[in-house]
């Protein structure tokens, strides 16, 4: 993913924060101020990667989360990483998503 | 609990569903080749779920993209969780109130506690942004990102496509205290942020439950001529009112209104004075107070009130 992938998600209205996953399941970059975020979704990526068994659903691409606070936790997966990112309930998922395919490598 | 399932499916869309408590497959109509899919699906609600459990968090839906498939997960309780497959040209918005609707129904069906709702706090993903770990330059800071127009307050609240369609929230900061604005009592749903500060400070409808200063009059005084037609059979307005229903929450409404209808006729006879109960009941799928305000004015002009 490209260094200044983070920097361009933060641009995306209702995005509050951006991480990048790296292959191993570590975050390897974030602009995510709270700790236990970033540690979630580095559990997020082990749930759904590939090598977790999900199989049977085929290849994921998105898991979003909506929480019982006023955010949405998403997970983009690409290639082997994956850009998390924290964002407005208030967004509709289907825009911030088309905002944010662009920034993932080989979507 | 697999007519629930069935009734899913009528949304346009959607391919197969379950319903699993703790592990037991309660009802399922995902086909035989489906099974793996189905279990890996329950293996990630489970791991979203814990993973939250930790953070101090719940979960209000999990929706994974699959490409040409989506599979959105929505909890009952604790372990118990309604799910359904669909193609991604299903409205997600369209399936997340029917299916929180069907959540409900559940909930009713097998008694189980109402959730206690828990009131939304301000988002705490992004606290003094801390400088990225890695190679990633700092975030700009939140002013640089583009704003938009702010709307004006939306006047009358009209029937709303049955897209998402969101108050046009600007970007950053969010309002925060109008969130805290009376709810009506309706567990488990979407708190959509308030649109505009007229719509948190409007005052619950008399089923809320917030303390309403006492009136001598409880009843309101029908007027004579509407007083007569309390009695009457509501049967011949019910398919406006499902007219009124469509033009909110889109077509899905036909769902949602058997339901509600069912529900209503069997603790009210269908009369039309008892059908502000059935608007209490179908509201219940209506996303903002500002829609359903709407909904029971347009209800109660057809009543002749």
């Amino acid at each position: 993913m490209k260094d200044t992938v983070i920097e361009d998600a933060m641009r995306i209205r209702g995005v509050q924060g951006a991480a990048v996953v790296g292959p191993s399941g570590k975050i390897s970059a974030s602009s995510i101020g709270a700790k236990e975020l970033n540690e979630f979704f580095e559990l997020l990526f082990r749930v759904v990667s590939p090598s977790a068994g999900n199989a049977g659903l085929g290849p994921i691409k998105r898991v979003t989360v909506r929480t019982d606070k006023a955010e949405m936790l998403s997970l983009l997966l690409a290639e082997k990483e994956a850009l998390a990112v924290v964002s407005e309930k208030s967004r509709p998922m289907p825009e911030l998503v088309a905002d944010l395919k662009p920034l993932l490598p080989g979507v | 609990m697999r007519t629930i399932l069935r009734d899913l499916e009528s949304v346009g869309g959607v391919r197969c569903g379950y319903v699993v408590r703790n592990g037991e497959i309660l009802a399922s109509t995902f086909p035989a080749d489906k099974a793996a899919a189905l279990a890996a699906s329950q293996e990630i609600a489970r791991g979203v779920a814990e993973g939250l459990a930790l953070i101090d968090r719940e979960w209000e839906e999990v929706l994974v993209d699959l490409g040409d498939l989506a599979l959105m997960v929505l909890p009952v309780e604790e372990g118990f969780t309604l799910a359904l497959l669909a193609g991604t040209d299903t409205n997600p918005t369209l399936l997340r109130v029917v299916m929180q609707s069907s959540v409900r129904q559940i909930r009713t069906m097998l008694s189980l506690p109402p959730p206690v709702p828990t009131p939304i706090e301000q988002p705490v993903a992004a606290p003094p942004p801390e400088p990225p770990k890695a190679a990633a330059r700092p975030a700009p800071a939140p002013e640089q990102r583009p704003q938009p127009a702010a709307k004006p307050a939306a006047p009358a609240p009209p029937p709303r496509p049955a897209q998402e369609q969101k108050p046009a929230v600007a970007a950053k900061p969010v309002p925060p205290p109008q969130k805290a604005a009376p709810v009506p009592p309706r567990p488990a749903v979407e708190q959509k942020p308030a649109a505009a500060p007229q719509k948190a400070a409007t005052p619950p409808k008399p089923a809320a439950a917030a303390p309403v200063p006492p009136k001598p009059a409880e009843a309101k005084p029908a007027a004579p001529a509407a007083k007569g037609k309390d009695a009457e059979d509501a049967e011949p307005l019910l398919p406006k009112i499902l007219e009124l229903l469509t033009g909110s929450i889109g077509p899905v409404a036909r769902v949602t209104f058997k339901r509600g209808v069912s529900r209503w006729k069997e603790s009210n006879p269908p009369t039309v004075g008892n059908l502000p109960s059935l608007v209490e009941i179908l509201a219940a799928d209506l996303s903002s107070d500002e829609e359903k305000r709407w909904f029971s004015n347009e209800v109660d002009r057809l009543r002749g009130h």
